[in-house]
């Protein structure tokens, strides 16, 4: 079945309150879902709390759901505006809203130059949300720009953009970060020999 | 813009030795068990509501009257006693339970140190695993006495006297009581229970007193002050304490009843979950 037929299944399905359209949906999106929700987060147990909250809304607002004329891209939406509540809720109760560590795991352990790659995977979470979304979508869940763009609402060329100034952002984060370090380095010894 | 572009290829190669952490094992039953729950419970809101609504058109005037009473009474009461602020605080509190009870739930291990003052005033230490397996391996200490090890399972208890190795069983219902004092903290999820239902637990005004990583929450149990110090980035309790209801109520003088301090997710060796295993050999 090619996705469009499976989004027109789970719509019917859920038009008639079919508990078996939620086990589609999860089939379907949840993986997709999740590694959005994880890249707006940065944490994978509030990224797993809110795919929860999503499908309760899903399964609460089914009428409406069931009407969406793309449903792919209605239901990032969904998960964005239930991610965004969450973090304002989290702040409120959190005194610091600090990026969790949990979302990331590396490949193989022992990877060479592994603090870059640490400074790399911290500067991720230091992004703009959309360019976040967009590198994680392109990096860990393999979509091209074009998907990216149909599933955030937003045209190709923006993903694009989004895309390369998110790199460009990492890749500065990277460099001055290591400038930062040579000139301790510096310093230290410049105090060292005074 | 060259160097840049010349560095892409090893940020994209950097990024790409990452991968999106895993998902929780029990994931997808947990999430649609609540969106089940959730397109049943409309249902019968909606078949509920249906009712209301023709109770509503017989009783239409008399509702109005009673329900235009009951706002303005409510409204002199929180005028007047501050109400907005404690429906709030129950929202708030409500939150953070769920979210601290969520975290538990989803907990892979939990390795907790107990130190419990005894009726005669001797102190009893045990250390308490847990693994998501389902079996939870107690070691005790009693003053006098040689230490017991003791797997806890589906009911039913393997123990293990560390100075012979005997090996004995028993149902969890008939334990002796000497060790009915471990199966408090049995499990993350017993844990999450005592801390919704018999705690009574509300969030301190001074989170100083645990630390600045940590937030405290202050309840009751019998005569005793429970106080919890949760982790602020993971939700998860820090330390637990308890302390006499006739103790001073801050400072070192408190008499501290009980002191358990916990740690959450780490790798624990398996081999120690497996009854006689390794009942002589203390790990640490």
């Amino acid at each position: 079945m090619d996705q469009e037929a499976v989004a027109n299944e789970i719509r019917s399905r859920l038009a008639a309150n079919d508990p078996a359209a939620m086990e589609m949906i999860w089939t379907e999106y949840a993986s997709d879902l999740l590694g959005y929700l994880a890249g707006i987060h940065c944490s994978r147990s509030d990224a797993e709390d809110s795919l929860q909250e999503v499908f309760v809304t899903i399964a609460r607002k089914r009428a409406a759901v069931a009407g969406a004329r793309q449903l792919r891209p209605y239901l990032f939406q969904l998960a964005r505006n239930v991610a965004l509540n969450r973090r304002k809720q989290m702040k409120r109760i959190r005194d610091r809203a600090e990026p969790m560590s949990d979302w990331l795991v590396p490949v193989a352990p022992d990877a060479p130059d592994e603090d870059r790659i640490q400074t790399l995977v911290e500067g991720l979470a230091e992004l703009p949300e959309k360019q976040r979304s967009v590198l994680v979508l392109k990096f860990y869940r393999d979509k091209t720009l074009r998907e990216i763009g149909t599933l955030l609402g937003i045209s190709e060329n923006t993903a694009a953009s989004c895309f390369r100034y998110g790199i460009e952002k990492l890749r500065r984060m990277v460099t001055e970060g290591r400038n930062e370090e040579i000139h301790g380095a510096r310093s230290t010894h410049h105090q060292g020999v005074g | 813009m060259k160097k840049s572009m010349e560095q892409d290829p090893r940020i994209t190669r950097e990024l790409g030795s990452y991968r999106l952490a895993p998902p929780s094992p029990d994931l997808h039953d947990r999430v649609l068990r609540a969106a089940r729950e959730a397109m049943a419970s409309e249902e019968t809101d909606l078949h509920r509501l249906d009712r209301w609504l023709q109770a509503l058109a017989t009783f239409r005037e008399e509702i109005l009257t009673y329900a235009s009473a009951l706002l303005l009474l409510m409204g002199i009461v929180m005028q007047f006693g501050g109400g907005q602020n404690v429906l709030a605080d129950t929202v708030e509190r409500v939150k953070l339970m769920v979210t601290i009870s969520g975290r538990l739930h989803r907990a892979t291990s939990m390795d907790c140190t107990v130190l419990k003052k005894g009726a005669g005033g001797e102190t009893f230490q045990y250390r308490l695993r847990w693994s998501a397996a389902g079996v939870t391996r107690v070691d005790m200490e009693s003053p006098g006495a040689a230490g017991q090890t003791l797997w806890i399972s589906n009911g039913t208890v393997s123990a293990a006297q560390n100075d012979t190795g005997t090996m004995s069983a028993a149902d969890i219902d008939a334990l002796p009581s000497k060790w009915q004092l471990s199966i408090e903290f049995l499990t993350p999820t017993i844990l999450a229970q005592h801390m919704e239902m018999r705690y009574g637990l509300r969030q301190a005004e001074r989170p100083e007193s645990a630390g600045t990583d940590r937030f405290l929450l202050i309840g009751r149990e019998n005569q005793q002050v429970v106080e919890i110090a949760v982790d602020a980035m993971n939700y998860l309790p820090a330390t637990l304490k308890k302390f006499s209801a006739d103790s001073a109520p801050m400072g070192k003088d408190r008499d501290c009843l009980e002191d358990v301090r916990f740690q959450w997710n780490k790798s624990i060796p398996q081999e120690l979950f497996i009854p006689a295993s390794s009942s002589k050999r203390q790990v640490n």
